[in-house]
């Protein structure tokens, strides 16, 4: 389970057993005659924590938006445990399997913190039977237990019956992270998860996401917080100007020239 | 009971059914302004179904219901796909040609207006009041309800997580306009006369404007909104011609002072959590 696999480039076929569980091969992204993301491949194994990581409109964010579909690709594919879920409507990829969380905190203001999660879980509804059941007054029936335990777990249990606008940023981050992961599924995107945390409170989110990847679920972020992602990531692929321009280790990309250069400017000037 | 007060209750039923007709396209964000059109099918369809093949008028207000409710799915179709102040434009077209339609339909009278041979009464209009606001307050606390609020919050990520809001949106539309096909054929049948100036622009945006003044945020809002809108003008009967003057004013101030309604939903949850109610909401963690 904790064996450290290396950095995967996608490259020649793969037998299954060793498939990366998310996979991205030449996506590009045009908006018009704009190319936002050029011909981008990588691969993400099982129980992984990925960074996604480049300067300012380098389309990390667009990237995260092409795999759970908010915007079609103009060319490549997405696969995602084995399946190809390129055409896939964005209202089906949660079942899937990648879930995601949003750069800017997307709650769903009029519900509680409790019902906030409950929503996590409608990837797994199916039945007409479940829709119209009325969990929000059954707190002992087995959605609204799962919700329950999934915030005690997250060490949200206090804020349960809380409306969401009320609670300060970090707790919202973490709420929005739990409604990610009832879906099911077994990809998290997180978008900036320690954006405007406090040291403490991105040393909790830090050990929080390990012990997520350790139960299984393959983990991304986009970041900006170099420490955080050394601290947390074993894998990084670094973006500019829509194109990756490396991928490895975190040790190994901040060797890597290009990624100074993207950084820090280069010294011709 | 005098014939006033029952008058006024009737009244009061009626409009509670209304309120509930527009709470719903508007607790999925939509505002319809062309729910005096779907009472006015919901009334000539029941008033035909009893006068012509004499259905009894509980099933004759009933099928109302499901006649508007399907004409509201089919409709949604292309006016759902309008947004915004568009989608209110497009709602309010429709009601106005359902109007025009029934000004024009000579078999149902034409201006002239259409007699309601069938009589019911104010113990049949509450039976049907209260299912209405059974069956929202009921949906409200289901996952169905839930789905509602975080399509009328946030489509797009209700969409990312599985939710179809074309669905949500065009189900919304449709249970109010059923609600207002019922609260039609039940107007007809107490008050045995129909017309179609009775579903003008003007009854819209009155049933429109005291759900607002309710609130949309629980299901409470519309019965508030209702309770205020159908008394205040009785309680103000004794100033004479100031009635409607300080009327308006009441509802003026009650914007300035709630804009998000008489009910809102924090307030709500705080009542519950106070009587330990049996909602998620009042829980506590020891």
């Amino acid at each position: 389970m904790n064996e450290r696999r290396n950095a995967w480039a996608t490259t020649g076929d793969d037998p299954v057993a060793d498939a990366p569980v998310l996979r991205l091969d030449g996506v590009s992204k045009s908006f018009g005659g704009l190319e936002v993301i050029r011909d981008l491949s990588f691969g993400v194994m099982r129980g992984q924590r990925t960074a996604l990581i480049g300067p300012n409109g380098a389309g990390k964010s667009t990237v995260f938006n092409l795999i759970s579909g908010v915007y079609p690709v103009t060319a490549g594919r997405i696969q995602v445990n084995g399946e190809d879920i390129t055409g896939v409507p964005s209202r089906l990829r949660m079942r899937r399997g990648v879930s995601r969380s949003f750069q800017n905190i997307r709650l769903v203001s009029h519900l509680t913190v409790l019902e906030n999660v409950l929503i996590g879980q409608t990837p797994r509804i199916f039945k007409l039977a479940e829709v119209l059941y009325p969990v929000r007054s059954a707190r002992g029936s087995r959605w609204a237990r799962e919700a329950t335990d999934a915030l005690e777990r997250a060490g949200l249990a206090e804020f349960a019956g809380s409306q969401v606008n009320d609670l300060p940023y970090g707790v919202q981050k973490q709420i929005e992270i739990a409604r990610a992961l009832l879906g099911g599924a077994d990809v998290l995107l997180l978008d900036e998860p320690a954006a405007g945390l406090n040291p403490q409170e991105t040393e909790a989110l830090k050990e929080r996401l390990r012990s997520i990847a350790e139960e299984g679920k393959t983990i991304v972020v986009v970041e900006h917080d170099m420490q955080f992602v050394g601290a947390l990531c074993e894998h990084v692929v670094v973006l500019d100007f829509g194109q990756k321009i490396a991928e490895g280790t975190p040790a190994e990309v901040r060797r890597e020239p290009q990624v100074v250069e993207a950084y820090l400017g280069s010294d011709a000037e | 009971m005098s014939g006033y007060l029952e008058g006024v209750l009737v009244i009061l039923l009626l409009n509670v059914i209304f309120a509930y007709a527009v709470y719903w396209p508007l607790a999925a964000g939509q505002l319809n302004l062309g729910v005096a059109g779907f009472v006015g099918v919901g009334a000539y369809v029941s008033a035909y179904a009893s006068n012509e093949y004499g259905v009894s008028p509980w099933l004759a207000c009933i099928g109302a219901g499901m006649v508007t409710f399907v004409l509201a799915l089919i409709i949604a179709v292309p006016v759902l796909r309008t947004r915004g102040i568009y989608l209110a434009l497009a709602t309010f077209a429709f009601g106005q040609v359902l109007q025009s339609l029934f000004l024009n339909l000579e078999v149902v009278g034409g201006a002239a207006g259409y007699p309601v041979l069938a009589y019911l009464g104010i113990g049949g209009i509450a039976v049907f009041a209260f299912a209405v606001f059974l069956v929202t307050a009921f949906l409200e606390r289901t996952r169905f309800g839930l789905n509602m609020v975080a399509v009328h919050d946030d489509e797009a990520v209700s969409d990312l997580f599985g939710i179809n809001v074309r669905r949500y949106q065009a189900l919304a539309f449709a249970i109010g306009a059923a609600f207002a096909g019922l609260g039609g054929g039940l107007y007809g049948h107490h008050f045995s006369y129909i017309e179609p100036q009775n579903y003008s622009i003007l009854f819209s945006i009155s049933v429109v404007l005291f759900v607002l003044l309710g609130g949309t945020q629980t299901v409470f809002g519309p019965l508030l909104g209702a309770f205020f809108f159908t008394l205040l003008p009785e309680v103000l009967r004794g100033s004479e011609e100031w009635r409607y003057a300080i009327f308006a004013v009441l509802i003026i101030a009650t914007m300035i002072l709630r804009p998000q309604g008489l009910v809102t939903a924090g307030e709500l949850r705080a009542v519950r959590r106070l009587f330990g109610g049996g909602a998620l909401a009042g829980r506590s963690h020891g």
